[in-house]
C-alpha cells in the first residue's frame, strides 16, 4: 500500500460496477450522466474512446473516489476533466488532489495527442477551483447559472443555480489565427496573456451574404442548459438566433450558451447581433474547435445570485465583474430600444 | 486579536459555525477532531491565504494536520 493510503486504477470491466457506488454516495440516483450507473455503458464509452476514467480504492478495496476525462467539444483532442467524486468520509484530503493530478501526468490520457484539458469548476465551493489553479489550469470564462443547485444531494449549494469557472490546462501549441470580436478585445487579451502564444487578429469582416450557419447543440435537460457550438456563420445568422431564442423559451431553458469559433473573421458582427438579442460575454473556450471559441450566454431565469458565487482568484473575480457589467450594459441597451 | 484567535475564527468560518471554539486547541486535528471535510479544508486554505496574504502549496496544505501545525506554518511564512 502506498503512503497515500489509496490506489488509483483505470476503470475496466472488473471494477466498472463500482462507478455507480461512488456516484450514489454523493448524488443518489440523480447524477445527470446516466452511464455512470451502468457498468456496461461505462465500458461502452471507454471502448469508443469517449471516456478515460479511474477509480480510487482504499486499503480494504472499497471504491472511494472517481475521476474521468471525456469528450465534450467538437475538437476530438480536447478532453473535459470532471465528474470528480470523493465518497463522503471514505477518502482522505489528499485523495481529491491525487485524482485531479492523475491525468496531468504524461501517458495517463488515451490517444496520441491532447490539445488540453478543459474543466468547469462549480462555484458553490472552492475545492475544484483551487485544486485546478494550483495544478496549473488557467481561468478562461465564467458560465453563470449553468447548473441546477437542487441536483446536488451532497454539498448542496445555498444558491438556486450554480455558476462554473471555465479552466484550461493547455498541452499543445495552437495553430492558425484567432479572430477576436472588437467588443471584447481587452477582456479576451487578458485571458490570452495566460495561455500559449497565438496569432490574434481583429475579426472585423462583414457577415457572409450566402451560406448557412453550422452548429451542433447539446440540451442538458436536468440543468435546463442549452449549448450551441457554432463553427460557421451564414446569411441566416440573425434568423438562426431568433429561432433558438424562441425554442429556448418553449423548452423553458434557464441558460443558453453560444460558443462561436474564433476562426470566423466576421466574429465582431456576429457578436453584435448576439448582443442585440440579449447575449453577454461568458469567456474564452480555448481549443474548442481545435482553434478557440468565444462563449456568449443568456439567462432566462431569475437574476443571478452574484454574491453566492465563490471565486478563488482575483482573475476570476475580475472576470465576474466584467461579465456582470457586460450583462447590465446589454440589458440597459435592450430597455432603451 | 492574537494570531491564534484569528485562526480560531477562520476554522469556525470554514466549519460553518459547527466547530465549538473551545475545541480549537493547538493539538486538535483539523479533520478527525474538528470534523472539517475536504470542502471545509479547502475553504480554510482560501480563508488563510486571504487573511495572511499567503500562497499555500498543495503539498503544504495536505501536510498540515493540526491547529498547531497550521499556526506554525503561518508563523514561518508571514513576515510581519
Amino acid at each position: 500500500m502506498p503512503e497515500t493510503g489509496y490506489t488509483i486504477q483505470p476503470v475496466d470491466a472488473s471494477n466498472a460496477a463500482e462507478v455507480a457506488t461512488v456516484f450514489r454516495s454523493v448524488y443518489g440516483d440523480g447524477f445527470p450522466v446516466p452511464y455512470v450507473y451502468h457498468a456496461a455503458l461505462v465500458m461502452e464509452e471507454i471502448r469508443a474512446g469517449r471516456l478515460a476514467a479511474s477509480l480510487a480504492f482504499d486499503s480494504k478495496g472499497n471504491a472511494i473516489g472517481y475521476v474521468s476525462f471525456f469528450k465534450c467539444a467538437p475538437n476530438p483532442n480536447l478532453w473535459e476533466g470532471g465528474n470528480l467524486v470523493v465518497v463522503p468520509g471514505g477518502g482522505k484530503d489528499e485523495l481529491g488532489w491525487g485524482l485531479m493530478q492523475h491525468y496531468l501526468q504524461p501517458g495517463n490520457l488515451p490517444g496520441l495527442q491532447s490539445d488540453g484539458i478543459i474543466g468547469e469548476a462549480v462555484c458553490h465551493h472552492y475545492f475544484t477551483q483551487v485544486g485546478a489553479v494550483k495544478l496549473g489550469f488557467q481561468e478562461c470564462g465564467l458560465a453563470l447559472d449553468l447548473l441546477d443547485g437542487a441536483s446536488f444531494s451532497e454539498h448542496r449549494p445555498e444558491t438556486e443555480r450554480v455558476a462554473c469557472v471555465v479552466q484550461l490546462y493547455e498541452q499543445s501549441d495552437p495553430q492558425g489565427p484567432c479572430y477576436l470580436p472588437e467588443q471584447y478585445r481587452a477582456f479576451l487579451h487578458g485571458i490570452y496573456e495566460r495561455l500559449r502564444p497565438r496569432i490574434l487578429l481583429p475579426g472585423t469582416s462583414p457577415l457572409p451574404r450566402h451560406g448557412e450557419t453550422v452548429a451542433t447543440d447539446h440540451w442538458f435537460e436536468e440543468a435546463g442548459t442549452w449549448r450551441f457550438s457554432v463553427s460557421a456563420i451564414g446569411e441566416d445568422w440573425g434568423m438562426f438566433l431568433d429561432r433558438i431564442l424562441v425554442k429556448s423559451r418553449e423548452r423553458k431553458a434557464v441558460c443558453l450558451q453560444l460558443i462561436v469559433s474564433t476562426a470566423l473573421p466576421c466574429i465582431s458582427e456576429a457578436v453584435a447581433q448576439l448582443r442585440q438579442r440579449g447575449f453577454f460575454i461568458g469567456g474564452l473556450y480555448p481549443r474548442w474547435f481545435g482553434n478557440d471559441a468565444v462563449m456568449l450566454q443568456q439567462l432566462f431565469g431569475k437574476e443571478p445570485d452574484y454574491e453566492g458565487i465563490k471565486l478563488y482568484t482575483g482573475v476570476a473575480r475580475k472576470m465576474l465583474h466584467d461579465i456582470r457589467s457586460d450583462r447590465e450594459a446589454v440589458q440597459r441597451k435592450g430597455e432603451q430600444e | 486579536m492574537t494570531r491564534f484567535e484569528k485562526v480560531q475564527g477562520l476554522i469556525q468560518k470554514a466549519g460553518k459555525g459547527k466547530v465549538a471554539v473551545e475545541k480549537i486547541v493547538p493539538a486538535a486535528d483539523l479533520r478527525s477532531d474538528l470534523g472539517l471535510d475536504s470542502l471545509a479544508m479547502m475553504e480554510l486554505l482560501v480563508l488563510t491565504e486571504e487573511a495572511f496574504g499567503l500562497t499555500i502549496s498543495k503539498e503544504d496544505a495536505v501536510a498540515t494536520k493540526t491547529v498547531g501545525e497550521m499556526i506554525a506554518y503561518i508563523d514561518s511564512h508571514v513576515t510581519a
